[in-house]
Formats: structure tokens, sequence, C-alpha cells
């Protein structure tokens, strides 16, 4: 594989690959590591792939076996951890969401139909490294009320989104 | 605990929740397929919100490059090492040969010693840096302990030839000469470390960053001799003089002849036969040191180097790190992912030993304060005109901002110091040279 390959194969493939590991479960902080790897391994392995077999398949394959040994190395819960990422996998989403531009660009605006302090909130789980705990003594909430809005604004974002999907 | 709460904490943090209550989630999901359903529901939104939200993931498909990169580099690497642990094998045969043939020809006829001998003193192949064609400058004589290369850790046998630039360290209890050619020797004393360059008609250029070496050209030269520390330079067309170099001061002594010293300040002496003169460590400039660009005890750096046609190709020597630029736009950089505080700083500095041949060369940093923007890049130049050792002094005002950006569309909201990700040093001229440099540092000056 040379490095124009590689460009394309990342400009197709790489949002979904992203996107696949976090529908296993493996947490945010690691998605990009493993996508990454696992990448990086097809580069150098790409004439490994059985033409029969579809260049997006194929990279799965390989992150999926990245996402199973980061959860064994982690010990405690590894077998339970694999077996949710397997049936994660196989269940289905009411509508699939690979988060590529346009996806990213209509969450965007979703986000703008948002209050402010839904927006801040938000921000500040995803942007920094506060956890719902600290957000919540910031604002007078618990931590577990702010797990349970963070719940319901991803919901109502993800709403949002579907929405403007199916009326393109 | 609800399955909705569990979820909504496993969510949140993927340790949250203790073993009962993550196979009670678990289980949950598996029988409810609609509960399922709304945990990749979520799942989706989650890593959709967090590409929006964390600049640092926009730069995923740079990272992929950098990781062929790296790949490809340790893949080189490890090739180095199976070379030289093959070299190695061999030599160890070599020798093992030597020693069944000596054993061979004493039982058979005496003269096998002489064969044995000549087997067993061979010169042993040296490691050559890579990307550097380097010419022998002359031929070592080891005559007690040992002598290192002091870049590859190989032990160089008596009679090997010595490469321009090699540096040369000597154990302990060890001493050496050094055949320069023309009549000249150079005596290597215990703990000396020593390199030299050039040749009789371009003159030698020896550096000697450490111990003490003895100067034998009592004849006329052709060329000028060179002995470098870190205080003065000793010029010489004919004596016999010693040069003594250590962290308080460098001693020149002359026996035959005279030479001419000069020094870091600027002052030029002559030293006639019979005397001796010491010329103390210049006292350092008034900065502390922020941050070790690149060093260990300044925690993990990613260095980029050695890879790809315009990677530098960087070798530790000794105390300096010595870097082949080998083009235009040849660059190596250190790189922290996690960001470096240096608010408090007045900018970067470094001690350089260049060619003196213009170059111009760039110092360039890269913030990362502006999260979801990604870095912008910064940089200063200065110009290699002095051959040898200075110091490159380039306060954050000397900055400005590059054109081309590596991000897309980065903030451009000048230098942010908070939160800096990237060093790197570059060469900005065509052509190719090698340079040294040591103690790149972010500094403060002090008051």
């Amino acid at each position: 594989m040379d490095d124009v390959a590689l460009e394309r194969c990342l400009q197709q493939h790489g949002d979904a690959v992203r996107s696949y590991l976090c529908g296993m479960g493996v947490a945010l902080d690691m998605v990009d590591d493993l996508a990454q790897e696992a990448f990086v391994d097809y580069y150098f392995q790409a004439d490994r792939r059985p033409e029969e077999v579809a260049e997006l398949v194929w990279i799965k394959g390989i992150a999926r076996n990245k996402a199973r040994g980061l959860f064994r190395s982690r010990g405690r819960q590894a077998a339970l951890r694999e077996r949710f990422a397997r049936h994660l996998e196989h269940t289905a989403c009411p509508s699939a969401l690979v988060a590529d531009d346009s996806m990213l660009d209509q969450l965007v605006r979703c986000l703008d139909r948002l209050s402010s302090d839904e927006r801040e909130v938000l921000e500040r789980y995803y942007t920094g490294d506060e956890g719902a705990a600290s957000i919540g003594a910031s604002i007078g909430r618990s931590a577990a009320a702010v797990r349970m809005a963070m719940m319901r604004l991803r919901d109502q974002l993800r709403r949002c989104v579907t929405a403007a999907g199916q009326q393109t | 605990m609800k399955p909705h709460v569990a979820m909504a904490m496993w969510l949140d943090d993927r340790e949250a929740l203790d073993d009962e209550a993550f196979a009670a989630l678990v289980a949950a999901c598996e029988n409810d397929p609609a509960l399922s359903r709304q945990l990749a529901a979520q799942l989706q939104i989650d890593n959709a919100l967090s590409l929006v939200f964390d600049g640092a993931r926009s730069d995923f498909a740079n990272r992929v490059r950098k990781g062929v990169t790296l790949r490809s580099s340790q893949r080189l690497f490890a090739g180095r090492v199976k070379e030289r642990v093959r070299r190695r094998r061999q030599r160890s045969r070599g020798v093992q040969v030597g020693v069944v043939l000596a054993i061979a020809a004493m039982l058979v006829v005496g003269i096998g010693l002489v064969t044995a001998g000549a087997l067993m003193s061979s010169p042993r192949p040296v490691m050559q840096p890579p990307g550097l064609v380097l010419a022998s400058v002359g031929q070592l004589r080891v005559q007690a302990g040992t002598v290192l290369d002091a870049v590859t850790q190989v032990t160089l046998s008596d009679g090997a030839a010595v490469l321009e630039g090699q540096s040369l360290a000597v154990s302990p209890n060890g001493a050496a000469v050094l055949e320069l050619g023309s009549g000249i020797t150079v005596a290597l004393s215990a703990d000396c470390r020593l390199s030299v360059s050039g040749d009789a008609e371009r003159g030698w250029w020896s550096r000697l960053s450490a111990g003490s070496v003895d100067v034998d050209c009592q004849h006329k030269l052709s060329a000028a001799l060179h002995v470098e520390t870190s205080e003065v330079l000793v010029s010489v067309l004919g004596t016999r003089f010693t040069v003594n170099a250590n962290a308080d001061a460098s001693t020149v002594a002359v026996r035959s002849g005279k030479v001419r010293v000069d020094d870091r300040r600027g002052r030029s002496e002559v030293v006639p036969a019979g005397q001796r003169v010491v010329f103390a460590t210049q006292q350092k400039s008034a900065v502390s040191t922020v941050l070790a660009i690149g060093a260990e005890d300044s925690g993990p750096w990613t260095r980029w180097a050695n890879s790809g046609d315009l990677m530098a190709v960087v070798v530790d020597d000794g105390d300096a790190i010595r870097v082949d630029f080998q083009r235009f736009g040849s660059w190596l950089s250190f790189e922290k992912r996690a960001g470096c505080d240096i608010a408090q700083s007045d900018g970067l500095m470094l001690e350089w030993e260049g060619l003196g041949d213009g170059t111009v060369y760039v110092m360039e940093i890269c913030d990362s304060a502006t999260r979801g923007k990604g870095g912008e890049r910064f940089m200063a130049s200065f110009v290699d005109d002095t051959p040898g050792w200075r110091s490159v002094q380039l306060p954050w005002s000397h900055f400005a901002r590059r054109d081309w950006q590596e991000a897309a569309n980065p903030a451009d909201d000048g230098l942010q110091r908070t939160r800096v990700t990237m060093f790197a040093l570059w060469r900005t001229s065509p052509g190719s040279g090698t340079v040294r440099y040591r103690n790149w540092r972010v500094y403060r000056a002090q008051p």
C-alpha cells in the first residue's frame, strides 16, 4: 500500500472505523488510538486482504481485534466487556449514523437549537476533563442528575440529526 | 440499580460499575432489544459530540500518517539492530575460528600462530551513521584498556581505521594513539573523548570534549591542525603540546614550538614552548532552563527523525546531538501530546555547532491551546554564519505565525504558550549539512 492509497483509505473509512469502535463500547479516549493502530496495521499488511473481502470490512476486523485486545488487557470484567462488545456490535440501531462531515455539520446545527445552559454542559463534558460529578457540583446538581441530563440531550440531538437526514 | 441509571454511569465512565452492576447491565441489554438499541444510539451520538467538541480528534488522519512513519522508523531501527547482531555474531565466529586455527597451528607448526594472530587483530567493522559517507582520518593504536566508538558503543580494535567525525571514547584505564598521517600523532589519555575531521590538505579539526590529548607534529605541516575544547581553539603548524579539557577549565601545555590559542571571549594568545596556560570556563549566561527539549528528565517525548526523505538523520554524539540535514526542508521534531506549559519563559535557545555556510535554520513550535481548532505553528530563523560552537537564542518576540499550517484552519489567536505540543528544527536552504547541537531548551532570562 502506498501513501496515496492510505489517504484514500482514511478518507473513505476513517469515520466509519471510529464510529464502529465507539459502537462496540470502547471508551472515547481510546477510540482514536485503536483506530490509528488498525489503519497502520492495514497499511503494512494490506496485501493480506483477500480480494473478495471489502476493505472496510477488513479494517473493521483489525479494529475489532484491537478492541478485544484492549478489553483483555484491562483484566477486570474482561470477559464480560468482550461479551458486551459482541452484543453491541450486533445491535441494530434505529438508524445507523456514521460521524462523517455532513453528520457533524448537522449536529452542530442541532446544538444551536439547545439552550445556552445545555450547550455549556455538553461543551464542558466533551471539551475538558470534567466528569459528571464535577459539572454537577458547579451547577448545584448531583452527578446522577447530570448523567441523566446527558442521556436526554444525546437522545434529543440524535432525533434532530436523524430527522434532518430524513428530510434531505 | 435501574438499567437506565447503570447505562448512564457506564456511558460516563467505563470503569464506574462494579462487577455485579456491570453484569446486570449486560444481561438487561441482552434481554431487552429496546434497551440495547437505546445504548447503541447513545454511543453513536456520544462519538459524534466528542468529535465536534474535542479538537484533538480532528487530527486523526495526521496521527495515522505519523503512526505509519513511526512504525517504518521502528522497522528500520529493528533492521539495523538485527544487522548489528548479525555482524557481532560473524565477528564472534571469526574469533572462534581464529582460536581454533591458532590451536591447530600451535599443534602443527609454530608459524600457524602468525596466521591466527593476524585473524584475531583484523580491524572490526565500524557502524557508520546512516546517510553519512565518512572518510578515514587515521589509524588507531590501542595501548591499554579499550577504545569505543562513542555513538555505536562498538569496541575499536588496535589498527582500526578512524573515520571522519567518529567520536572516540577511551576507557578509564585506557590509552591510545591516533596516527593522523604526515607524522602527526595524537596520544589519547584515559577517559578521553575526541573526534577528528579533515585531512592533510584541508587540515585537521579535532574536538576534545573530555580528558587529555598529547599532540606531536614537530615537523612542518602543509595545513593547520586544530584542537578545540569547550573553551579554546588551539591552532598549530609544527609543535608538541598537550590539551586537557574538563568542566572547570581547558589547559594547554606546550613542550616545543609554539601554538596560538583563541578562547570563546575572542581573545588570542601565543603560547611558547615550556609554558602552560589555563583557560577557566566562561560564566554561563544569566538564563534558567524552563524545559529541556527532548531530554529524558523532562518526561516522555516522541522524536521524529531518521525516517523518510525529509526527516533529518539524528545520532547521539556524546553530550551533543549530531544532525544530518540532507536536503532543503529536512527536519526533526519533538512532541508531547499532553502539551507543555511554558507560559513563564522568554524563548528558545541552544548551543549550535554549525558549518558557517550561511544556511538558514528554523526553530518552530506548535501550540494546541484552543481545542477544536487544532494547533497553530510559529517559527523563527537563524543563520549558520559561524563555524564551531556558539549559542543561539531566539526570544518569543522573534517568532511569527507560519504561512503554512498543518491543521485545517487553526485558530489565529497568537502563540498560546500554556499548551505547546511540538518543537521542531529544520533547514530552509538548499543543499545538505551536518551540524551538532546540545542543550536545546526553553529558557527564562534571570532578572
